[in-house]
């Protein structure tokens, strides 16, 4: 399958049809310091294959995400390295129990996919390297549509200091609340602090989006509306939107727009969190309920920045990243695991704020973390 | 079974209660980070979801979302049996987050007792809950009527 794979690559890969490569826009960070750039161009896929997409890696590039938009799904298929070099095939992962990126599947308008993505993927070096993009109609099929897409790409060699930015947007009325907007202030402290034992540099910006019901209800199909919050962003940050509740409801504490998420402005570009599902049944917090909701602050940030669950809470879904425990059991999983940032639920006594803190990530963990684009 | 401390969430004094394996594997569902699985999943855990689900509401405190959750269910199931609690919910400062909830899933609930939970709101419930503007968002012309100007 693989073999077939390549041909179809090596087939395709000079290829420069339905407008690659021309038309390309470049930009930069408006920061001096700033190492990731940013090139935008549209394709055509055909109606029965996905499309061979040339990207260009200069030297000292470590890592590129791209993201595809389009009316129709958008599906990442593979990354092929300069050499032909089959280094991601998504037959390989769809049926597997173990998870590596949402890039493959194809489920949303909007997909990006980071890569590398592990630390036993081979780092990136200079020539071209072929993505394979895919629009996808009714029932997962080919079909032919104009895909918007956006290349990041950074020059960062350090696996273990960097920075992200973060914007945090208050929506609907949350921040007219002075408990909450303080209570969220403490809850990024904890996300800080979590994020800073691995390495990560977290620099935020707080903005209001009052227009932006506080329900969240975009978050299984984006919303336009978040454009205008992201517009003029650092290139890079992600966005952490502060509401109510999730869709209206309790089922839904908080979510990531993607497994990873873009680094493009897009109506996907977000992460959700509610407020009173942590601030619980009086609506105050408590000390406890304020670390848990920056715990899940960063666990969700954690996931945009293409973290899994090391172990879904099945317990016959892991991971893809080799020093996580493959635990099978709950007791087994809660011993090695409930420390662990990403593990999927909370561990806690009934009782006030009695959980376990949560903030633990492995090296292959943090190595995801450093691979993302994002993250500079 | 499992004993544990109560740190009491809508009573006031901590004591020892036991909690029974159904209740224990009902918390668990409803502690996942991300988001709990439907009502139906979790109410199949036990052979008394409604009384279960209560006892979560009224006991358990971490997560925070827990109680919230189970109190969801409560009114997207078993509204007539939680008539009480609803009345409770909208008045009691110390349970704004779940007077907040009620409020919020009011076109969720029969409309007699949608009507009804509404003017208690309205009447006696907490600033914090902020009644007329939630029910100002509410669908149903009756619940609408309550609010007008």
């Amino acid at each position: 399958m693989n073999l077939l794979f390549l041909a179809l690559i090596l087939g395709g890969c000079n290829k420069d049809k339905n407008g690659q490569k021309k038309n390309r826009t470049n930009d930069t960070g408006t920061e001096a310091q700033s190492i990731i750039e940013v090139t935008t161009w549209s394709v055509t896929t055909p109606d029965d294959s996905a499309m061979d997409v040339e990207i260009e890696i200069g030297p000292d590039v470590t890592s590129f995400m791209l993201t595809g938009e389009s009316r129709k799904e958008v599906g990442m298929e593979g990354v092929v390295d300069p050499d032909g070099k089959v280094l991601l095939y998504w037959d390989d992962w769809w049926d597997s129990d173990e998870s590596l990126t949402d890039a493959i599947f194809g489920y949303e308008t909007t997909t990006a996919l980071n890569w590398p993505i592990r630390d036993v993927e081979d780092p990136l070096r200079e020539g071209t390297y072929v993505v394979q993009v895919a629009a996808l109609g009714g029932g997962g099929n080919y079909t032919s549509g104009k895909v918007d897409l956006t290349l990041h790409t950074k020059k960062d060699p350090s696996m273990s200091e960097g920075k992200v930015h973060a914007r945090i947007v208050y929506t609907g009325d949350v921040d007219s609340d002075p408990d909450i907007v303080a209570a969220t202030e403490d809850s990024v402290e904890r996300w800080r602090e979590i994020w800073a034992i691995h390495g990560v540099e977290l620099v935020e910006t707080y903005d209001s989006a009052p227009t932006i019901d506080a329900h969240l209800g975009f978050w299984r199909n984006g919303d336009e509306a978040l454009l205008d919050v992201a517009d003029g962003l650092e290139p890079g940050s992600v966005v952490l939107y502060l509401g109510e509740s999730v869709d209206g409801d309790f089922d839904t504490y908080g979510i990531a727009g993607g497994i990873p998420g873009t680094l493009a402005n897009s109506p996907f570009t977000y992460v959700v969190v509610s407020w009173l599902s942590h601030a619980g049944f009086d609506a105050q917090f408590t000390k406890g309920e304020k670390s848990i909701m920056g715990e899940t602050m960063a666990h969700e940030i954690g996931h945009y920045m293409g973290l899994y669950h090391p172990v879904e809470d099945g317990f016959n879904y892991w991971d893809a990243l080799q020093d996580t425990p493959r635990c099978e059991r709950r007791g087994a999983c809660e011993d090695e695991l409930a420390s662990n940032l990403m593990f999927p639920y909370s561990v806690c006594s009934y009782s006030g704020d009695d959980c376990v803190a949560a903030g633990e990530l492995s090296v292959d963990q943090q190595g995801v973390v450093h691979r993302y684009t994002g993250t500079q | 079974m499992l004993t544990i401390l109560l740190a009491a969430a809508a009573v006031a004094a901590p004591a020892e209660i036991e909690i029974t394996p159904a209740q224990t594997a009902m918390h668990r569902a409803l502690s996942l980070r991300d988001g709990s699985p439907p009502c139906a999943d979790v109410e199949g855990l036990s052979k008394t979801p409604v009384a279960d689900l209560k006892f979560l509401v009224a006991n358990a405190t971490a997560p925070p979302w827990v109680g919230m959750r189970a109190a969801e269910c409560l009114i997207a199931g078993h509204p007539t049996e939680i008539t009480a609690e609803l009345d409770t919910w909208v008045t009691d400062p110390e349970l704004a987050g779940l007077g907040i909830l009620t409020l919020n899933r009011i076109d969720a609930l029969p409309i007699e007792i949608a009507t009804h939970v509404a003017a208690l709101a309205l009447e006696k419930g907490p600033e914090r809950i902020g009644a007329r503007k939630r029910l100002e968002k509410a669908e149903r012309p009756e619940i609408l009527e309550l609010v007008k100007p």
